[in-house]
């Protein structure tokens, strides 16, 4: 059994415009110690997904259906005081998006990791202060910087202070939402590294969640390809970079310019239209508006299930592309 | 360096005092200075799209806003064609405006939400009073609205900005720019606000209309796109110019520590070339009063004993790949 398996989430926004459909039947599963990439445009539901993992959708959030299994445990049964006390942050924790701006400027950065660690465990204080600045050192901030204020620590620092807040509890597994999105590419590179030591150091799964491809290129093991509230591709990496089968997934790939070309392009690639809205999903395959090899079964059908395409690598498209071997 | 180039810019600075409180001030005489932009020299040739790539606060917004003389220069000199244009008075550059234009990083803030489709692409031929009618105002704005494959474009001149997808809006600012057809185009990071999927077409856009306008200054963080879109590429680190080359040169023969780094940094999408480690360390310095010296000095893995006390001047170290560093090149 893998260490999160997910079925059939859906999980819907309330507006004031109509009910938005941000995540519509996804099947998601994380293996033990591995690391997971979760890749869409904006709106697709990434977000969504991630925050209903910890049971932390805002108040107009609505969980319509969906399994969750952690461990094994089915912790969607749980009521919000045992999930509290037990899973989030115990087992599955999360660094948010913009975490950056996330610290409170008012405490030093030492009490605010030291508080998530007494949220959970009871200690004293003493012990959980020096369980924070062990945790900076870990992520390779001087433990003595833990007495100065957010504002004092750079952009890459804030986020690396968020990372050990994520870590306060030891949790098996950890969601990364846009994890460097806003850094510059050379503190982006140092934390994909940071990263990639504290999965392999700590024995951590991590979901990565991110829009840049080339991002989750670099630190995942597993991709999942996210699209207007469903996920239609997923598979071993190299998998999907070497072999993308559904269209959507071709053409987020091949819109990504790569610095080590021998030649320059004369055109880019991009994919025609925009994502449909959420409000009124369109019918059939949600893709259908944008793809080059669309037919009526994709107009006019339910949207297509998940088959395998091989071993570890399954899509959901009614006409995927041939594999090339 | 040619004299035929369309901009030439010489030693130019811009500094932004930094407000200080009265005590502060009083103890200190010492004035701070962020400086933005310190003594930067280059050319962008007619015909030729400049891509300028340094990470955030290096200064290459500023420098982009200093081309067109939208904020003013502390000193330094910029010449378009024939004009030095630092000297030129509010009036004396009137002529000269609808000759530069420039394209804003953000589609969703640079577009006024009162204004029809047709009234923000129409505006620069009403400011620069290029046009007659009302008549003549659509007529050009339906041709330049076909050229951004805006079509039919009845179907677009009435709506107003929320009614357009991100990269429908950044094609709107693209017209606007382009409607003119000017000389010199800025483009402050015109992609980075909007999806990758929809990124290409903008590039792609931008490309074809070449025709419309000679050259472009390419701003962005992203050193991948520059290697595709632009014709030479100067890197910038901390107000100062470090490297320029032609983008193949730059990305097979990268010669500043910096740009090294900075193309080791960026992500590849295929995860069958993963490296770790890059060489750099440390983080960017502050801008405020640097000392003088090489910017890079306390990153650099290479650095030596005549980096901590003399900047280096960008040289030309053959066939106009120009590099700013004391290291055996």
């Amino acid at each position: 059994m893998s260490l999160l398996e997910v079925s059939d989430l859906r999980v819907y926004y309330d507006t004031i415009k109509g009910v938005v459909k941000a995540v519509d039947g996804v099947e998601f599963k994380v293996e033990g110690s591995s690391s997971v990439g979760l890749a869409g445009e904006s709106g697709c539901g990434k977000t969504t997904l991630g925050l209903s993992l910890l049971k932390l959708l805002p108040s107009n959030g609505i969980l319509e259906s969906g399994k969750v299994y952690f461990d094994g445990r089915d912790v969607y049964s749980l009521g919000e005081k045992e999930f509290r006390e037990k899973v989030r942050w115990k087992q599955i924790s999360m660094i948010f998006q913009g975490a950056m701006n996330a610290l409170n400027p008012v405490f030093k950065v030492e009490n605010q990791i030291a508080e998530s660690i007494l949220l959970h465990d009871r200690m004293p204080v003493k012990e959980s202060l020096q369980i924070a600045r062990d945790l900076l050192k870990k992520v390779d901030i001087d433990p003595e910087m833990g007495r100065h204020y957010p504002h004092e620590f750079s952009g890459g620092m804030r986020q690396r202070a968020m990372i050990a807040m994520a870590l306060a509890c030891n949790p098996k597994l950890v969601i990364a939402d846009e994890p460097t999105t806003a850094l510059d590419v050379i503190v982006q590179k140092q934390l994909m590294d940071l990263l990639r030591r504290l999965k392999r150091e700590m024995n951590l799964s991590l979901v990565v969640i991110s829009h840049d491809i080339s991002v989750l290129a670099e630190l995942c093991d597993y991709l999942n390809i996210m699209y207007a509230g469903r996920i239609v591709e997923w598979g071993e990496i190299n998998e999907i970079f070497e072999n993308p089968v559904h269209h959507y997934t071709h053409g987020l790939i091949s819109t990504f310019p790569t610095v080590h070309d021998k030649e320059r392009k004369s055109t880019f690639e991009f994919i025609p239209g925009a994502p449909p809205n959420l409000l009124d999903p369109p019918l059939g395959c949600r893709f259908h508006q944008r793809c080059p090899a669309a037919t009526d079964v994709c107009r006019n059908e339910p949207p297509p299930q998940m088959k395998k395409v091989t071993g570890s690598h399954y899509v959901a498209c009614h006409h995927p592309r041939e594999l090339s071997i | 360096m040619t004299e035929e180039a369309l901009i030439r810019v010489r030693n130019l600075r811009k500094l932004f005092p930094v407000r200080r409180s009265l005590l502060s001030s009083i103890f200190s005489s010492e004035s701070l200075n962020i400086h933005a932009v310190d003594n930067v020299s280059f050319d962008i040739e007619e015909d030729e799209v400049l891509g300028l790539v340094g990470e955030s606060g290096c200064g290459k917004t500023t420098l982009g806003r200093l081309l067109i003389r939208l904020i003013e220069p502390t000193s330094g000199d910029i010449y378009f064609r024939d004009t030095n244009i630092t000297k030129l008075s509010r009036s004396e550059m009137k002529p000269l405006r609808p000759k530069m234009q420039i394209i804003f990083q953000d589609p969703y803030e640079s577009l006024n939400p009162r204004m029809t489709v047709l009234d923000l692409v129409g505006e620069p031929l009403e400011v620069n009073d290029l046009i007659e009618s009302e008549e003549e105002k659509s007529g050009k704005v339906a041709e330049i609205l076909e050229h951004v494959r805006m079509t039919p474009p009845e179907d677009f001149m009435f709506r107003y900005p929320h009614e357009l997808s991100g990269g429908q809006r950044q094609r709107i600012a693209v017209a606007r720019a382009l409607i003119i057809h000017p000389d010199f185009v800025v483009a402050d990071e015109p992609v980075s606000m909007l999806d990758t999927s929809t990124r290409g077409e903008i590039l792609n856009l931008m490309m074809e209309l070449r025709g419309l306008t000679r050259s472009y200054l390419f701003i962005t963080h992203e050193l991948a796109v520059a290697r595709h879109f632009c014709d030479r590429i100067a890197i910038m680190y901390l107000g100062r110019i470090m490297e320029v080359a032609k983008s193949d040169e730059i990305v097979r023969n990268p010669v500043h520590p910096y740009t090294r780094a900075l193309i080791e940094a960026t992500p590849v999408p295929d995860p069958s070339s993963r490296k770790e480690k890059v060489s750099i360390k440390g983080e960017v310095l502050s801008p405020i009063n640097p000392p003088r010296r090489c910017r890079f000095f306390t990153r650099c893995l290479a650095s030596k004993e005549i980096c901590s006390r003399l900047e280096p001047e960008l040289v030309d170290i053959g066939g106009g790949h120009m590099v700013a560093c004391h290291l055996d090149v």
